[in-house]
């Protein structure tokens, strides 16, 4: 799956629908669908906030299933620099009344790809996200 | 994304279906707020029908959660799907939030 999208927040429907019918077309269902949109939502949404705070451009998102046990997601946008994996992390033992909003979908992400690589090359970010498809989860 | 409202004795019951994620959570999160601002401090979220959640949905329960504590109130969730709670238990969250298997055992908790 391949696609441009407007980087702006209405989009995500239509990213989220692409994202479905990827998954349906790789029977990627339960746990695993929720996660992958999840990656997806949260790199997306923080590049239209960082990536483009003042200005309107595109996110190209592109997903392969590699062996049949690992997805490869791919984003790329023209926005000023934004590399997701600077952003601080939220401590996630604190109590209720010390948690503070933000930084935990980043974090989300971190935690469900087995990695996530950024170069900033030809004035594009692009970020690259492998998740490991473990079919017993 | 829709929220249905159902009252039980003085506690309220929020059902929530779909997907609470960052297109939809500001409107649900407003929703929420102001069925605490006019004295709702008592509820409970059914989460049975709620697909998917992402970090803006978790903002609207750690708002409800803190505005509820502040009032001396209480919030629960239950029947939470899978995928859910997997969010909730990655972000931390099923640490302090309040969570039962049922809207019945939350009214338990909530018994004067």
């Amino acid at each position: 799956m391949k696609s441009t999208y407007k980087a702006v927040l209405p989009q995500l429907k239509a990213i989220m629908a692409d994202i479905d019918k990827f998954s349906a077309a790789h029977k990627i269902a339960g746990k695993w669908q929720h996660r992958l949109r999840l990656v997806a939502e949260e790199l997306i949404v923080n590049i239209i906030h960082y990536a483009y705070p003042d200005t309107e451009g595109n996110v190209y998102l592109e997903l392969d299933m590699q062996d049949n046990t690992r997805i490869k997601m791919v984003i790329i946008n023209t926005g000023i620099r934004f590399n997701p994996l600077e952003a601080a992390l939220p401590d996630t033992n604190a109590p209720l009344d010390e948690r503070q909003p933000g930084g935990l979908g980043i974090m989300m992400a971190h935690t469900l790809a087995s990695r996530i690589d950024y170069q900033f090359h030809d004035q594009k970010n692009i970020i690259t996200v492998f998740m490991e498809i473990k079919p017993d989860e | 994304m829709t929220l249905e409202r159902h009252d039980r004795g003085d506690a309220v019951i929020i059902s929530l279906s779909g997907h609470l994620d960052a297109l939809t959570s500001a409107e649900i999160g407003e929703q929420i707020r102001s069925f605490i601002d006019n004295g709702d401090t008592r509820m409970i979220l059914d989460l049975e029908k709620l697909e998917y959640i992402s970090s803006a949905g978790l903002q609207i329960l750690l708002q409800a959660a803190k505005k509820t504590a502040s009032l001396n109130g209480f919030l629960a969730l239950v029947k939470i799907a899978p995928e859910v709670m997997e969010v909730l238990d990655i972000a931390g969250f099923s640490s302090f939030l309040n969570i039962y298997e049922s809207v019945d055992k939350a009214l338990l908790k909530l018994a004067p």
